[in-house]
This record gives structure tokens, sequence and C-alpha cells, in this order.
């Protein structure tokens, strides 16, 4: 149908908000962002003085810069592994019509309306080395282990945490995208003998691979930018294990007061969350239903 | 049917009231392309009155406070980090009565408080956003950042020339991480001694000495400290013996800054040039602490938590503030000195800085505030909350009030006589970047009882050569 001006308007007026909303809270605080990246900048001094790339060159002989992209990258990675099938085996237990289901999607769901820091806090006191969870162990006679405070444990420990926290967003999507699923599809399937298994792997996921894409792209930006479990629990600790980005950004601009030098490392960020959602967004060709 | 990338049937579905009847879809929503129509034209009428809204409100502005350019009385904004009620009301009468005396220079006063948790970011956010406040309280660790860095003016002539003002009265030992080169750059308004509370009913419970006849005997060392703290983590899984007052294990310099100064040790020279971490005395007591972790019992283990108002903990360093919450505890307690160390004594003491800030447009005009804060005057008001760095506010008939819940004995001998002769705890200008990288290495030490001090104590050095300057 040909569009009209009314309607050219219409699209226009809906998408005003979010564009200048972009364009005020994200693209502008961006491009300052660069800009100071280019600077020394100390706000207590009041000083302000060009550096060129100084502060990404010096980012090659960082030593924190290794340490805080792994950490960050096995945060994000270990995130998405443990998240995403979760999600989806809870969306697939939860897909039913079983009087008094809605309740466990709810208990399931709740954390993710939860405020982060309230969340983190009360983990905070479970994973004490004298707190709830290692009470429960040793009264099973179990030793449990110093989970924040180990370098074995941490990074590990704050993921799992994350994962609680968000898996319930994942599973309503994914719960969602079976009941997008048209009944015929599974019917005729299983009318030509398709046994349940064959029919989830080859009438019901092939259909949900555009969700599973969302949700991969959303929990890898997720995994990528935590900051809040990090500040609360760990403060980058232990030996800096669980030193992320955000968390190095952090530190770097308003600890330290480098705000041109936790500029580039923001800038870094984001071309490195940028790249990897890329990657995602090229290869979901190869595996995601309908693109071609 | 199309597949969707973010499952719009499938959600209106599952949040429908009737779940297994396709059909619930509305109508609007799958075919009828005017009825879809007018609602999404209704919804971007409403975008775009919301966005004009949103442009307005963003357009419009208060209008900017006077500037400190002779045409008139200014209004002057000082940063805090309290909210307490009573703070705010001794606060604001001083404000109040310095606008009355001096309302050709100032017409109000204002005490904003920021978030304490976040205090030093927030006031940092703000200086860095050009909107920062004429005055601001800083915490003593953050004193050589804000000095050294430039962030305060010098006020040694406001403060001396004020009429009335007594420079001489103020504690000269108070001044020193607010100097430089003899210059003062805040006024600790605060000036508080660390002491150590302890839970006498958790010690005779656990079959130790009275601290305070340790005390008058003169056997009040850390060693007999740890001792008796010992036998209190022994007494009782559920409990632990001493506590730093701040966690060591996350903030090494806060919580161990009021230790080791009575082992002689230091982490690096008083001009902030050389590593002394490597030095035998800071080895002695890392090791000693290290022992009361892992051997005697006496301290907490990395990541366990007590609470002393609780009753879990038998003896923790704390300031004169904390008597509040432990007198209604429910426990019978003390307040007492800080320990002599194999070096002997050495008080310190915890500070909280007020000073002008270079980035404020009415520097002049809080100088000239600043002098009127921090008169003998104003400072009797403070001191209902704030110990005072005067000789002549520190009496117990003023601390009294501080505290009432302290006897005369605490306020004489762990107050008065402390804070005339402490010192605060070390800084440096670039003192998080410091403590960060030496956490790296103390973060490996703690948790293993065998682990070499002497090599990841050089290994700090190392990191920080470059960051000492």
């Amino acid at each position: 149908m040909k569009s009209t001006t009314i309607d050219k308007f219409t699209g226009a007026a809906m998408a005003a908000p979010m564009v200048l909303g972009i364009g005020a809270f994200g693209l502008v605080p961006f491009l300052m962002v660069v800009w100071y990246s280019l600077h020394e900048w100390n706000p207590l001094a009041g000083t302000f003085d060009f550096s060129g790339v100084a502060n990404y060159l010096r980012m090659f002989t960082d030593p924190q810069i290794p340490t805080s992209v792994g950490a960050t990258l096995g945060f994000a990675g270990l995130l998405m592994v443990l998240n995403i099938p979760l999600a989806m085996l809870l969306a697939n237990l939860l897909n039913t019509g079983l009087k008094g289901i809605t309740a466990f999607r709810v208990i399931y769901f709740a954390p993710v309306v939860v405020s982060s820091v309230a969340w983190v806090v009360v983990w905070s006191y479970l994973l004490a080395a004298n707190g709830g969870i290692n009470a429960v162990l040793a009264a099973i006679g179990i030793d449990g282990p110093n989970w924040l405070m180990d370098r074995r444990t941490a990074l590990p420990t704050v993921v799992v945490v994350q994962v609680i926290k968000g898996v319930g967003m994942n599973m309503i999507l994914f719960l969602a995208a079976l009941q997008g699923i048209p009944n015929e599809l599974k019917e005729a399937a299983a009318l030509d003998g398709a046994s349940r298994r064959r029919v989830w792997q080859h009438v019901i996921l092939p259909l949900m691979t555009p969700t599973i894409l969302l949700v991969m792209i959303l929990t890898m930006i997720g995994g990528l930018d935590t900051f809040v479990p990090v500040m609360v629990l760990t403060q980058g600790g232990p030996e800096g294990t669980t030193t992320v980005l955000p968390y190095l950004v952090y530190r770097t601009t308003f600890q330290d007061l480098e705000f041109g030098y936790g500029s580039a490392l923001g800038v870094m960020m984001f071309v490195l969350v940028l790249g990897l959602t890329a990657i995602q967004w090229v290869a979901r060709r190869k595996w995601v239903h309908d693109e071609v | 049917m199309g597949h969707e990338v973010i499952p719009i049937r499938g959600l209106w579905r599952l949040f429908s009231s009737d779940k297994d009847d396709a059909n619930t879809i509305p109508d609007w929503m799958e075919n009828d392309m005017t009825q879809r129509r007018a609602v999404l034209q209704a919804l971007g009428l409403a975008s775009l009155a919301a966005t004009s809204g949103i442009g307005l409100a963003a357009c419009s502005n208060d209008p900017a406070p006077p500037q400190e350019d002779g045409s008139g009385p200014v209004e002057l904004r000082v940063a805090i980090f309290s909210s307490n009620e009573g703070h705010l009301e001794v606060l604001n009468s001083i404000g109040v009565a310095y606008v009355a005396a001096h309302s050709d220079r100032v017409n109000k006063v204002v005490f904003d408080t920021l978030p304490a948790d976040a205090y030093i970011t927030a006031l940092q956010t703000q200086i860095a956003g050009g909107q920062s406040p004429d005055l601001a309280w800083v915490f003593e660790a953050n004193a050589r950042q804000f000095v050294d860095g430039g962030a305060f003016v010098d006020v040694t002539d406001t403060l001396k020339q004020a009429e009335g003002y007594a420079f001489d009265d103020v504690v000269a030992e108070a001044l020193r991480v607010w100097q430089q080169d003899d210059k003062v750059f805040a006024y600790p308004f605060s000036n508080s001694p660390f002491g150590i509370y302890a839970n006498l009913d958790l010690i005779k419970a656990a079959g130790g000495p009275a601290p305070r006849e340790l005390l008058d005997n003169g056997e009040w060392t850390w060693g007999r400290l740890a001792e008796s703290a010992a036998q209190v983590a022994a007494s009782d899984s559920g409990l632990t013996g001493f506590q730093a007052g701040v966690d060591p294990f996350d903030g090494w310099l806060d919580g161990l800054g009021t230790m080791w100064p009575q082992w002689g040790a230091r982490p690096w020279t008083e001009d902030g040039t050389d590593c002394q971490l490597t030095s035998q005395p800071m080895l002695d007591f890392f090791g000693w602490f290290h022992e009361q972790i892992h051997q005697t019992g006496a301290h907490a283990k990395p990541g366990e938590v007590f609470d002393m108002n609780s009753g879990q903990t038998g003896f923790k360093i704390g300031l004169l503030s904390g008597s509040r919450l432990i007198s209604e505890a429910g426990f019978d307690w003390d307040f007492l000195p800080l320990p002599e160390g194999p070096a002997g004594a050495h008080p310190i003491v915890g500070q909280s800085g007020i000073g002008v800030l270079s980035q404020s447009s009415k520097i002049e005009a809080a100088k000239h505030f600043l002098a009127w804060f921090t008169n003998p005057e104003s400072g009797a008001k403070l001191s209902q909350f704030f110990p005072q760095p005067r000789t002549s506010l520190l009496t117990v008939e003023n601390l009294k009030q501080v505290s009432p819940l302290l006897t005369d004995e605490m306020i004489s001998g762990t107050i008065i006589d402390q804070a005339s002769r402490g010192t605060t705890k070390q800084g440096h200008k670039n003192l998080s970047r410091i403590t960060d990288k030496v956490k790296v290495h103390l973060d490996a030490y703690w948790p293993s009882p065998n682990a070499d001090l002497a090599a990841l104590m050089e290994k700090a050095c190392a990191d920080i050569e470059a960051d000492l300057e």
C-alpha cells in the first residue's frame, strides 16, 4: 500500500522521542567522550589539555588492560553459556497450560524487577565466607569456598548472581517465541510421523532462532556492560580477576581522576561491544531462520 | 506468517487473559489496517506532544545565581556528606548568622547534601560538569588529592587575619594534612581520634582481662588485645575477636593505617616519593596481622562478616561517633585509646576538612564565609557533633555534648589526650591508584597462610613507583 503524507508524519512523530532521546542522551555524550579521550583532564585542578592519541597509545602498555579485557570477555561468555540454555530450559518447562503455571513464571521473572543494588547486597551476605550459603554447605558436611575472595571462584560467582537475576527476562522472551509458533505446524509435523524431539529440533527451534539471536545479543551486551555486581561484591578483586572494563572505566575516571584516559577506555569498550555485536549480526545469516 | 525477532504476538498471548485462544490477538494487530493506522496515528501525536514537552522543559532553565562581580551579594553553596537533621540544623544556623552579619556579601548559604557513599564521585562530577560548589567537605583520605591537585585555594591569610579567629588556638598537627608548604588549604572541622571499642560482656565471658585494667596497669598493647581477642573468637564460632574499623581486605590503607604507626611503619616516606612497604617495621606489622588471621584466629578471615553492634565482635577500631549505635546494642562496652605497639603509642585522628574550591566563581566570598564557619564561636556550635581541633574546645564539657554516653574517663583519656597528640593517616595525591595496585598483591597474601610477604611487597613497590612522585 502506498504510504501517505500523514503516514510519514505519524512514523516520524512516533520515532521522534526515541531519536531525540538517543541523540541527546546517547550520541551527544558519546561524541563528548571521544573528545575527552583526546585530552588530559583533571577537573579538580581545572586542567584540560589536548593530548592527541596519547591516551589510546597508553592502553598498549597498561598492564591492567589484558587482565580487564580477559575478565570482561570471560564474564560475558560465561554469562551467555549459563543464562541462555537455562532460560530456554525454563521456557520449555513453563510452556504448558497447567493450572498454577503462571505462579512459577512470576517466581522466575521476579528477580528481573528487583533493584540491582538490593539484589547484590543480599547476595553479598549470602556469599560471605561465614554467610548463608556456606552455613548450608557446612550443615551437610561441606567446607564451602571463600566465594568472593578466592581468585578461582570470584568471577564465576558474580556471573551466577547475574544469571539468577536476569534469566527471567530471557525466559519470557523464549516463552513468548514458543507461544507464537502456530500449533498447525507442530501438528503437521507430528502427522508426518515426527517424534517430539524431531518436532522440537526441526520445527520449533528453527522458528525460535530470530528470538535466540536477540537474546544472545542482549545477553552479551548486558554481560560486557556489567558494573553493579562487581562494584558491590568484589570491587574488581581478588587480584584483579573481576576488574571488568566498566568497573575499570569507573575507577580510572572517578577514583583516579583520569577523565581523559577513562574516556579512552570507554571508547575502547564501545568498540569492543560494537565489534562483537557486529560479528553476531553478520553470523546470523548462517543459522537464523528466514535470514539470507 | 513472518517470524519476529521480538515475538510480539507471543508476548501478547502470554500476557492476555485467555491463554489458549490464538484469536485473542486483537484484530488491529493482525488485519485491520484502518484501525491499526488510527491507533498508530494517535500514538504518534502523543509521542510528538511528549517530545515537545520534554524539549520545552529542557530549554527552560532556572535563572543563574548571581556571580561575584561586585554587583551585589551572592549565594554560596557548600557540598556536604551528611543528611543528619541535627547536623543540618547547626550548619544552617551558622549560615543564617553569617548572612545576617554580612548581608552585603552573601544573601544565602546553602548546605547541599551529596550521597555519602559516592560523595567524592558526585562532587567531582559536579566540578567536571561546570557546577562546582563554592566550598566542600572532604574526607581526610582525599586531602592530598584536593590540596596537591589544586582543587582547594590557599586560605592561610584569610583565616589568620579574620577578626577573633585565634589561629594559634588550632592544634598545629591537625592542620598538617591540609597544608602545602606551610600554606593552609582547608580546615579540619571534624577532628576525632580513633579508639578501640570493647564488648566487655564477650571479653569477660571468654575469660579475658578487663581492657581498662590493662590500660591502667600500662599493659594496653596490641599483643594483649590480640590474646584477649583470640579468646573471644575461640569461645563461639559465631564471634570474632577483633576487627579493624574498615575491612582491611577491601581497603588496606583505611583498615590498617591506624595500626602500623604503632610499629613505627609507614607505607611511603613523608614526602610521598619512596615506597616503604618493604621496610622491616612494615613487614613486621603485616606479619603480625597475618598471624592474627591464620594462627591465633583473633581477627576475622577475609570474606567473613561480623557486626560489632550485633554483639559479634570483641574489639573494633572506631571513632567517637560510633558510640551512639554501640550504646543501643545492649551490652556493656568501653572506648579506649589505640594500644601501644612495638614502637610505643601513636594516636591517630580521623578528620574531615572544609575548603574553598578553586573552580568556584565566588572565591573571595567563600573564603570569607570559611573564616566565619571555622571561628571559635562557630566551632563551639559545631562541637555538638564534630570534635574541634581547637585547644579551647577540647574540654570534657564540650565533648560531653558530642557523646553524652561516654564517661569523663573515656573523654579525657581516649579523646582529648589523643586528639591533641594524634596524627592523621598517611595520604597521597595518587592515593586511589596506589591503593588499587597494592591491593592486587595483598589479595594474594591474605588468604594464603604461607605467602612470601617480602616478595609481594617488593612487587607492590615496583608497581607504585611511578605513582610516588
